[in-house]
């Protein structure tokens, strides 16, 4: 096999980031973007205030007691999805391998782009470029023959840099890293290898296969390949997909069902944009909950006929909301799409007029997010919701299913 | 107590119709049973509801105990059809049980109180008007495939019924759909009793299939009227009594698309053919299959991204301007299977709306169905 040619790129401090080129008096200061200075936590850090050891996900109380001097912005959703939107935008110009792995977060493989647009790193310099111009947007990108390599090297170029790890290189990349960066090493398998004396990547790879399959099972030979910088997982865009989804973990817990409406609402609209931009139909659409206490609630609903439309995913999920008891308050909610079809489905004899209406501007709609972004035009309850309610947290950073991620195929 | 003897033929026919109204999955609920009782000294009726639907047969015997008995039906009716073709005689025990003899086979089978059986209240003089099992069974075909079978659409879940009386005749009007397609068809009845203008039912599409098997006998009519909550059926020695559903159907005249610019010809047999050829490839998540209709040939084309791709086609009558459409080739295939002619119309105005299947000898029938998005 070719080796690929793959280009992770994430927006740096992004939230944090749309703050400050929306107000200029931010710029050059330390932001934070959070909520309730007391309850809530910090959905982003601008570099400005991460000397002081401000970090996402850190409680705002801490946070402010570390740096009293820092201007707290309360989060706007609607314009982070805008700004996500027109990114995402620039990435399907270059390719059309994009796998999303969060609002401000992408792999894409450039394998086949390079004959059209030169080496990769000349790609990942043209996007950066691009999304600087048209996006206001500082993003930083790695780029490597695996993925896993190429998330690692965006994050060491950052900020507002980029680094390209060839393949050949990889090794020695890799060596001097602590084994807590490979890819499925927790708090628990790092004591584990901590206390074999393996604490870099380097250890792993030249360790005993034998002893890491022995004491780790199938998690051992999985580490062993990503040390020596195997990584065959590809990049896996939403039309290959199985499932397409979004997910947002609300910086304080909610109760009112009317707010998570509004939630997922918007979540619905994210992710019909998405089948629309892979030219896919949902048969099902599933309705995630995660409450308070971390245990977790999904409720699945067919859909029929398949659809690709906001509006539709939103009544289906609405309804299963409708039905569930809301006895403790909502920390997460997620909508996603299944059973995906290329094949737009059945049209309906009752509400032919009403289809051929939502096609038009479903089209429409997505036209002009795609020229000026996709706050140009929303739906009535984000407006009021984007403002107060839209409170996303930052993922982990290799979450397997971060804010907008799927199942691959 | 009761005691009767009747023919096996008798007890088997009306046990095989009643398998479809009792609850065969519990043995101990009163509705898996079928209430027998003596209706006089030379006739027994046989009983069995699902609350929906009540099914009662009258039959000769030789009642020598004058009384009811409730036997689980499924049981009864696997034994029954197993025994030779003689003389069968039940007897109600004293623990409810049955007993069963026939030559020289002997059985107990379990059975409950017969007054636990739903009361059934006589019906008051009935209204019929008449119609010849060939032309129900022509509607019932015609329609039943195309209803709905998402319980979450209740209104979709039945035939739509309607008898209008045309002076000495009746028109028998059954629509279905299930929201992607729709079937109307209409034949004609006699006799019109006391049917006045018009009347109208939704009847489930399992009481649908209920009645058909109901129709399975040497008589060639049946007799229909209209009473209250039910649609009764008349036939043979057997009276189907059906609940309407209480849904409003939808207004299907609104979707029967009337001005239509394109009309193709298509020969049935050839389409037919071409249809299920080009299916063999269809995604079976999808069914769908492109057709594109051109002056004077029309192609036929399917792909699978896990198998491969065909394309196909056929000579038609056709002059107008090029259109491309997809269907759910199963759609299609149903109603090839049920129009009668051998020719077939599609007219349809552009690849968003109905498509309407008409064919010119079969008058009474329209089949419409909706593309899919290509």
């Amino acid at each position: 096999m070719t080796p690929r040619a793959i280009v992770h790129v994430d927006l740096d401090a992004f939230y944090a980031s749309v703050e400050q080129r929306d107000a200029p008096e931010l710029r050059g200061k330390p932001v934070i973007v959070g909520g309730h200075p007391q309850r809530g936590v910090v959905l982003a850090a601008s570099y400005e205030v991460r000397p002081f050891g401000v970090k996402s996900a850190m409680p705002m109380a801490q946070a402010v007691r570390r740096a009293p001097q820092a201007i707290v912005v309360p989060p706007r959703f609607a314009a982070y999805v805008a700004a996500s939107e027109a990114v995402f935008g620039i990435f399907h110009d270059v390719t059309p391998e994009v796998e999303p792995l969060s609002l401000d977060e992408a792999f894409l493989d450039v394998t086949a782009s390079v004959s059209l647009f030169g080496p990769p790193a000349t790609i990942a310099r043209q996007i950066r470029r691009r999304i600087f111009d048209e996006v206001g947007l500082a993003a930083s990108a790695g780029i490597a023959s695996v993925k896993f390599v190429a998330k690692i090297a965006s994050d060491h170029a950052k900020p507002n840099g980029q680094r390209e790890v060839p393949p050949d290189g990889v090794i020695a990349y890799l060596a001097p890293l602590p084994v807590s960066r490979l890819w499925g090493v927790g708090p628990k398998t790092e004591a584990v290898l901590l206390a074999a004396g393996l604490r870099t990547i380097g250890d792993v790879a030249a360790v005993d296969p034998t002893w890491l399959v022995r004491t780790l099972g199938d998690l051992g030979r999985h580490l062993r390949a990503l040390a020596q910088g195997h990584d065959g997982r590809p990049v896996v865009p939403d039309r290959h997909a199985k499932s397409v989804g979004a997910e947002d973990t609300f910086e304080e817990d909610v109760r009112d069902p009317a707010r998570l409406r509004v939630h997922l609402h918007a979540q619905a609209l994210r992710v019909a944009r998405r089948l629309r931009r892979a030219g896919l139909f949902a048969r099902g659409v599933e309705l995630k909950l995660k409450f308070a206490d971390f245990q977790s609630l999904s409720r699945h609903v067919r859909l029929d006929p398949a659809t690709d439309d906001g509006h539709a995913l939103f009544a289906a999920v609405g309804a299963l909301l409708a039905k569930v008891p809301l006895t403790r308050a909502v920390r997460l909610t997620g909508v996603s799409a299944h059973e995906l079809t290329p094949s737009a489905g059945q049209l309906s004899l009752f509400d032919a007029p009403a289809q051929a209406e939502r096609r038009r501007l479903n089209a429409t709609l997505d036209d002009i997010a795609a020229r000026f972004g996709k706050a140009a035009v929303v739906t009535a309850d984000l407006v009021e919701g984007g403002a107060s309610a839209g409170h996303l947290v930052d993922r982990s950073p290799f979450a397997l299913r971060s804010d907008d991620g799927r199942g691959s195929g | 107590m009761m005691e009767f003897t009747a023919n096996k033929s008798a007890i088997e026919a009306g046990l095989y119709k009643a398998q479809g109204v009792v609850d065969k999955k519990s043995t101990v609920n009163i509705l898996s049973h079928v209430l027998i009782e003596s209706l006089s000294a030379t006739e027994i009726r046989f009983t069995c509801t699902d609350y929906d639907v009540v099914l009662t047969g009258t039959y000769p015997a030789e009642v020598t105990q004058p009384g009811k008995m409730a036997v689980n039906a499924k049981n009864l009716y696997e034994v029954v059809r197993m025994l030779p073709d003689a003389p069968v005689q039940l007897s109600r025990m004293d623990n409810h049980w049955a007993e069963l003899r026939c030559g020289s086979s002997k059985f107990k089978l379990m059975g409950l109180p017969p007054d636990d059986f739903p009361e059934q209240r006589p019906l008051e003089e009935l209204s019929w008007f008449t119609v010849s099992k060939r032309v129900l069974l022509d509607l019932i075909e015609r329609t039943l495939f195309s209803v709905s079978h998402d319980e979450t659409r209740p209104s979709l879940n039945g035939v739509f019924f309607r008898a209008v009386r045309d002076g000495d005749d009746v028109r028998l009007l059954m629509v279905s759909t299930d929201g992607h397609r729709l079937s109307k068809s209409e034949g004609l009845g006699s006799d019109p009793g006391l049917l006045q203008g018009g009347a109208e039912a939704i009847l489930h599409h399992k009481a649908v299939s209920e009645l058909k098997r109901c129709l399975e006998g040497p008589s060639t009519d049946v007799k229909i009227a209209f009473h209250r909550q039910n649609l009764c059926f008349l036939a043979d020695e057997v009276m189907l009594q059906v609940r309407k559903l209480d849904e409003a159907f939808p207004e299907y005249q609104k979707v029967i698309p009337k001005s239509l610019v394109k009309g193709i010809d298509f020969d049935r047999a050839e389409l037919t053919a071409a249809v299920r050829r080009i299916a063999t490839l269809t995604s079976a998540k999808t069914n769908i299959i492109r057709l594109e209709i051109k002056p004077g040939r029309l192609v036929l084309w399917s792909a699978n991204p896990d198998a491969g791709e065909g394309r196909d086609e056929i000579a038609i009558d056709y002059e107008g301007e090029e259109l491309v459409v997809g269907f759910n080739y199963k759609y299609l295939l149903d109603v090839l299977g049920v129009i009668h002619g051998e020719k077939i119309v599609l007219s349809i105005n552009d690849q968003y709306s109905p498509g309407l299947l008409t064919s010119p000898d079969d008058e009474g029938s329209l089949f419409v169905i909706m593309p899919m998005r290509l």
